[in-house]
């Protein structure tokens, strides 16, 4: 049996990026830190069923609170979901698609991190988004056909 | 590998962004703070704390005569059983994110509190019966009135939007709502596998009618093809929207279409209805103002109704 460091050590570099893409890469360590610690208040890792797919739920729900967080807060009110330094994705070999990538709504990139970057099948990250595996579809779909506007641009 | 286009197109607008991912919080870190969290957790999570966050559910509860059934506090989620009319409804404060399908006769209420007092949602449709909505569950992930940190809970002022966003599934109808204001769009997907002769919509609006009409606008965007139903923003004022898919394309600009927008800061009272889908069919409101309206699908609940979420 994994020991909850080993859990965490397997999973972390995945949690920190999908943070990264959810909020931005100033956050994303406190998010996952947050998560995680928030986890082990409730138990040990080693007693869920399947860690990976929670912890990323939990990473993808924070990530929501850290969106709210920022509406409330700002007076300028951004728009809601983005991360704010997409302006510093320059070096991007596709800074269109880079762009419509992170304007996505945040489940809809959520999804697109989890089944292009992680190579989950949508049944799996429907597990981590507690959807549907059409609704995991239905978000690629609308992903690519921004991103093909992004191309046709 | 995916079934799914433009995988190199995608890992490549990803790198970037991926390429920025700090590092993993040290290990031991994160068990420092869950410790403190722990401490922090024992302090402020009292029973009247608890009392207190669900209360002001109450509060708007009360205003469409619900009555309390019963209660339970405890380190775990704490199901509030009310009524409205003779229909209990449930309410629960959660610990994690969860669904949640009450059996027996009477209605569920998908509660979504995450975390103690950081996402509160009510979802009421009085009449799901789940004897014949086998594993049926309403799931909405709601607006944030309780700090995470445990500080004070709080209604939203007059004026101040909130989020409301989630995934609804009412006897296999999926809607997903994800709505985040100020100023981002509202979009209601239908499930793939809806039919769109069954839909019914929908839909919640943030924040007061009147102080929200003045911060938003909404350009409905009905995409029947891919069964997506967008509000979007452009420019100051709301516009709430009730959509009736009912099977034919959506002309927005043909005024038989089934479509009902309902107009700049319009009120809902208590007993009224609204029209849905232009076929005289009105759907009743409860609640004594319709801040979070939600139109469960008349097909779903067999009395359409209008389910409200106030903070009022």
């Amino acid at each position: 049996m994994q020991s909850d460091r080993d859990i965490y050590e397997a999973v972390g570099g995945d949690l920190v990026r999908l943070a990264t893409v959810l909020v931005g890469p100033d956050e994303a360590p406190d998010v996952v830190s947050r998560v995680v610690a928030r986890r082990l208040t409730r138990g040990p890792l080693s007693e869920l069923e399947e860690p990976r797919q929670y912890l990323m739920r939990s990473v993808v729900n924070e990530a929501k609170n850290v969106h709210r967080s920022r509406s409330r807060q700002s007076v300028a009110y951004e728009r809601v979901g983005t991360p704010a330094d997409i302006d510093d994705m320059a070096e991007s070999h596709f800074p269109d698609v880079t762009e419509a990538v992170m304007s996505l709504p945040d489940r809809q990139r959520a999804a697109v991190f989890l089944v292009y970057w992680l190579g989950f099948a949508p049944t799996d990250a429907a597990r981590v988004l507690r959807c549907r595996p059409g609704t995991v579809r239905r978000y690629l779909t609308i992903a690519l056909r921004k991103i093909e506007e992004a191309l046709d641009d | 590998m995916t079934e799914f286009g433009h995988q190199r197109e995608m890992r490549a607008a990803l790198a970037p962004v991926v390429a920025r991912a700090p590092d993993v919080p040290p290990w031991d870190d994160v068990v420092a703070r869950s410790e403190a969290m722990d401490g922090a957790r024992s302090g402020a999570r009292t029973p009247m704390a608890i009392v207190a966050a669900v209360a002001g559910v109450v509060v708007v509860s009360a205003v469409a005569g619900v009555m309390w059934l019963g209660s339970g506090v405890s380190d775990g989620p704490t199901i509030d059983l009310r009524s409205v009319g003779d229909r209990p409804v449930v309410l629960a404060e959660l610990t994690e994110p969860f669904e949640w399908t009450v059996g027996e006769r009477g209605s569920v209420a998908g509660y979504f509190l995450r975390d103690g007092f950081d996402d509160v949602v009510c979802a009421m449709p009085p009449d799901l019966d789940l004897g014949e909505c086998d594993g049926a569950f309403v799931r909405l992930l709601g607006f944030s009135l309780w700090p995470s940190d445990g500080g004070v809970p709080r209604w939203p002022p007059d004026g101040e939007i909130v989020a409301v966003e989630g995934v609804w599934e009412i006897d296999g109808l999926l809607v997903e709502s994800v709505g985040r204001a100020p100023f981002d769009d509202l979009v209601v997907d239908l499930a793939a596998s809806l039919d769109p002769s069954d839909a019914a919509w929908l839909l919640h609006s943030n924040g007061p009618p009147v102080t929200m009409a003045a911060q938003l606008t909404g350009t409905l965007r009905i995409d029947l093809e891919h069964r997506c139903v967008t509000v979007m923003r452009d420019g100051d004022g709301l516009e709430q929207v009730v959509v009736f898919a009912d099977g034919a394309r959506l002309d927005l600009s043909d005024p038989a279409a089934p479509v009902l927008i309902l107009a700049d800061g319009e009120r809902f009272v208590d007993g009224s209805s609204i029209e849905l889908g232009g076929g005289g069919r009105r759907v009743p409101i409860l609640g004594g103002n319709q801040q979070y309206p939600v139109v469960i699908p008349e097909a779903c609940t067999g009395e359409a109704d209008v389910v409200f979420l106030s903070a009022d």
